[in-house]
């Protein structure tokens, strides 16, 4: 059983037209189109589902490919902007992560209350404090 | 001590990972887990080990946000 879902991570093209909600036709059309990328193992597609979710643009929360060591997925609860700078709040659900960013980033990364976000600290700016 | 830091949350440390310069401290929050990255000399100066209640510290302008 554990052996099956971690072959879920690797599709079958009937099965990544199945997940992407494409016919087969219109699936193999794309990939002569080079609309999608298709590797092929011995003469046969396989496809990583990580991939298929990337070219459609989501990607997981948590799955980037990022070094940093502290990730803290939670949704926006709050948003405060000024001309330059936006403090925007996290909630993990138990604990609630503060980040101020540049008005530029927030504006690209087009985050309104409600969205699901990351929270990343690279792990050299986590300070210790001893009670 | 009063800190200005907006994120701070308190935890008990999981793991220390002594190296010749830094040091890796595992903090356990509640359900989250913070690795900090501190020097050897901070953690032997505060004598640091599993179990120690601490609190965790960032800066609001150290924190990135991705969507």
């Amino acid at each position: 059983m554990a052996q099956r879902s971690r072959n879920g991570d690797v599709l079958t093209a009937k099965e990544a037209a199945q997940y992407l909600r494409l016919t087969l036709p219109t699936f193999y059309r794309y990939i002569w189109e080079g609309k999608i990328q298709a590797p092929r193992i011995g003469g046969r597609y396989r496809f990583k589902k990580l991939l298929l979710d990337r070219w459609l643009g989501k990607k997981a929360p948590g799955t980037e490919e990022l070094s940093g060591r502290n990730k803290l997925t939670g949704k926006v609860v709050a948003i405060k902007r000024d001309a330059i700078m936006a403090q925007i709040d996290i909630d993990t659900g138990t604990h609630r992560i503060t980040a101020v960013i540049t008005r530029d980033a927030l504006d690209e990364l087009g985050l309104s209350i409600g969205d699901m976000a990351i929270a990343l600290v690279k792990s050299t700016e986590v300070m210790v404090v001893k009670d | 001590m009063k800190l200005s830091a907006r994120n701070q949350f308190q935890g008990n440390v999981t793991h220390v990972k002594e190296g010749n310069v830094m040091a890796e401290v595992t903090v356990k929050v509640g359900n989250l887990e913070f690795v900090a990255a501190i020097t050897d000399g901070s953690v032997k100066h505060m004598g640091l080990k599993p179990g120690d209640a601490v609190t965790i510290a960032v800066k609001a302008t150290e924190v990135m946000v991705g969507k």
